[in-house]
């Protein structure tokens, strides 16, 4: 089992969109979809392969794809995960939207710290997406 | 207008900090009818300062979305933007905390730091630039060598090496700043203060860390006092934080907050901001607290009646409010006109006359005290004299007037300039605290001043105008050449809105101006002046005011 690597990683789910936060060197992380919800759940400490089964049983991501695995096995990579011996958050129910159909989860980093520190959060960024994205023909 | 609610009035707060304030601390139907006036009116491209740094708390406390928010992204944006630089931020403070915690020096956490750890639990809804702390005097020196040796380096280097000085801002290469303070508030000059705050402070778990934080009390002080501190320029985020501390303590203890701002002479300025704070939010407890400050404290509430009376601001006072200003202000053989008159004419003060103008922008009705019916011709543009004399005939004798002015009667000079013969003065200096002779580069300097109107005409200011008087210095080089003509100016008066405002001939005010000292070690020679902005400097009509010399003395090097 996992959960978060604090206190140097923070996390935020927003509207389905999870903010991941490595402070130790300003790596800037975003998860959405399937993503947020594998990152969510495994944070809270529920076990990988609860997890990898849940989607299973939505007939999502059959055992032999390991996607899930895949994806955990990533957010450890990036030290935002780290093992724990603590039982998970009983509170915690993992929902998945069906909706979102097979989309594969993904994790999107942006590590250039000092860009994402001087990009001016309300002239430079796209209006339809907000910081951290750039707006269009900005470099 | 009552008493409570005049309180802070001087302070403009614009409008759309006020509706994204509101947002946050009325109840509903409210909070959301302010937002939604603010999102009708909001150019997101030209956001101030201020409303850019409350834009992070309404995204989460009002738990926007997509649908129902037109400027969804960007504010989404702003919130995450301030996530990731605040998480930033805390975590290298919070190693640092740790870090003297290792050394045995118990540190206290105060201002943005203290409010998100205590009372947000969210990094980031409280926008911050640097993680403030409050050390034991005693430990302070040790301390700041620690932070230097983790590779912090003060922002000012020259300050850094002042031995009395507060605070020293220390930065890293990575732009993170860390406040170290020796006391939360450069008027705090007891030492012992850093005792009380660290034995009333509580102790929170920091991702790990047991830290502690200012108590509420604490916390508040320093926020009104900070917030006010500065009302040329002041920034409205700070009474998003009074309000979140309030909220967040339901026993907050008003007479600590009085006690601990009457030691340090700071009763006026908390005051004053928690009375800007109640107006900007609507914050009951924010009134209640001004309530229970005066209740416990007469000699306050004396002073502030006779404030208002010698301001001529008493006009509305309601019933009880003069009852209490009849009991307070009487003396034995008075009857209370008589304590009016003689509070209306106490000395050092700004006297007003409050203008209600019609839709049509003409002044319809104005409210003064009756001595200054004299000095109506003076002070406005008067289109039949004839018409004001027969008006002036027809009142009552009674201490205050109120006068039904017809169409047109009376107007305000488009023009501020005065007759040559206004521009007369005299600048004296505190003979307790004369200036300086000698500082360090670079360093604030305050100088105590009163200024007296020894011209027969009174200096007006009229309400949103921008021709106001004050008080500035001209720096010359030791061989008298002019260096700076003119640095920071320390208004004499501050215009309130829908009052002129007039200093009377013969009546003096009282001011601090703060300086700053040359950056360049030398001999200087420093000229007082008086500008009536837009129109004229005192000097440059003959006047003559005090000056003095100033040695600026580099430090020696650590």
């Amino acid at each position: 089992m996992y959960a978060i690597n604090a206190p140097t990683v923070i996390a935020e789910t927003l509207d389905g969109e999870t903010i991941i936060i490595n402070t130790a060197n300003g790596q800037y992380f975003t998860a959405t979809g399937h993503a947020s919800t594998i990152w969510q759940a495994a944070a809270a400490g529920l076990p990988v392969a609860d997890i990898a089964a849940a989607f299973a049983a939505r007939g999502l991501f059959g055992s032999h794809e390991r996607i899930v695995e895949r994806f955990v096995a990533l957010l450890i990579e990036h030290a935002l995960l780290a093992p724990t011996p603590d039982a998970p958050a009983p509170s915690h129910s993992l929902h998945i939207d069906a909706a979102l159909g097979d989309e594969i989860p993904t994790l999107t980093c942006n590590d250039d710290l000092q860009g994402l520190i001087q990009l001016d959060p309300i002239h430079e960024v796209s209006p339809s997406l907000g910081w951290p994205f750039n707006a269009p023909g900005q470099p | 207008m009552s008493l409570i609610e005049q309180v802070g009035e001087a302070y403009s707060i614009p409008e759309g900090v006020r509706e994204l304030i509101e947002s946050l601390t009325l109840g509903e139907p409210h909070a959301s009818h302010s937002f939604r006036a603010w999102q009708a009116s909001v150019d997101f491209d030209a956001l101030d300062y201020s409303s850019f740094r409350l834009v992070p708390a309404v995204f989460r406390h009002r738990a926007l979305t997509a649908a129902d928010t037109p400027h969804y992204a960007r504010m989404k944006g702003i919130y995450r933007y301030f996530l990731y630089s605040n998480s930033l931020l805390l975590e290298q403070g919070r190693r640092t905390v740790a870090l003297l915690h290792a050394h045995g020096i118990p540190v206290t956490l105060f201002k943005g730091a203290a409010l998100s750890l205590a009372y947000h639990r969210n990094n980031a809804v409280r926008p911050m630039s640097d993680v403030d702390v409050q050390v034991p005097s005693q430990h302070f020196e040790r301390a700041a060598g620690l932070l230097r040796e983790a590779g912090w380096h003060p922002r000012h280097e020259s300050a850094a090496l002042d031995p009395g000085r507060h605070s020293i801002d220390f930065v890293r290469d990575d732009r993170h700043g860390f406040d170290l303070h020796r006391r939360p508030l450069v008027e705090c000059t007891d030492e012992a203060l850093g005792e009380r705050i660290l034995a009333r402070a509580q102790t929170l778990d920091w991702a790990g860390l047991p830290v502690r934080v200012m108590a509420p009390e604490d916390l508040l002080l320093t926020s009104l006092c900070n917030g006010l501190r500065d009302p040329r320029r002041m920034r409205f985020g700070w009474i998003a934080d009074v309000h979140a501390i309030l909220a967040g303590t339901p026993d907050f203890d008003w007479k600590l907050l009085w006690q601990e701002a009457s030691r340090f002479g700071l009763q006026q300025r908390v005051f004053d901001a928690l009375g800007v704070a109640r107006r900007a939010s609507k914050c009951t407890r924010m009134r209640d607290g001004l309530q229970q400050i005066l209740d416990a404290d007469p000699v306050f509430y004396r002073r502030l009646l006779e404030t208002l009376f010698a301001e001529g601001r008493s006009n509305g006072l309601d019933t009880s409010r003069r009852e209490d200003a009849a009991r307070l202000l009487t003396e034995p053989g008075d009857d209370h006109e008589d304590a009016f008159e003689r509070a209306s004419r106490l000395p050092g003060h700004t006297r007003h006359i409050q203008i209600v103008t019609a839709p049509s922008g003409q002044i319809e009705r104005i409210h003064l005290q009756r001595r200054h019916l004299a000095r109506i011709p003076e002070l406005f543009d008067v289109s039949s004299r004839w018409t004001l004399r027969r008006l002036l005939r027809r009142i009552d004798r009674g201490f205050e007037e109120v006068l039904e002015i017809p169409p047109g009667l009376l107007s305000l000079p488009a023009d501020p300039a005065l007759p040559r013969r206004a521009y007369r003065a005299r600048i004296s200096l505190d003979p307790q605290q004369l200036p300086t002779t000698s500082a360090t580069p670079g360093t604030v300097q305050t100088l105590p001043l009163r200024i007296r109107n020894t011209s027969p005409l009174c200096w007006p200011i009229h309400p949103g105008s921008p021709a106001r008087f004050g008080v500035s210095l001209h720096i010359h080089g030791d061989d008298g050449r002019l260096l700076t003509w003119d640095t920071r100016r320390q208004a004499l008066m501050t215009p309130r809105p829908d009052h002129l405002g007039f200093i009377e001939p013969g009546d003096e005010v009282a001011c601090t101006l703060r300086w700053f000292a040359p950056e360049q070690p030398g001999r200087y020679r420093l000229e007082l002046d008086i500008v009536h902005e837009g129109v004229c400097w005192f000097s440059r009509r003959g006047v003559s005011f005090p000056g003095f010399g100033i040695e600026v003395v580099a430090p020696p090097s650590a």
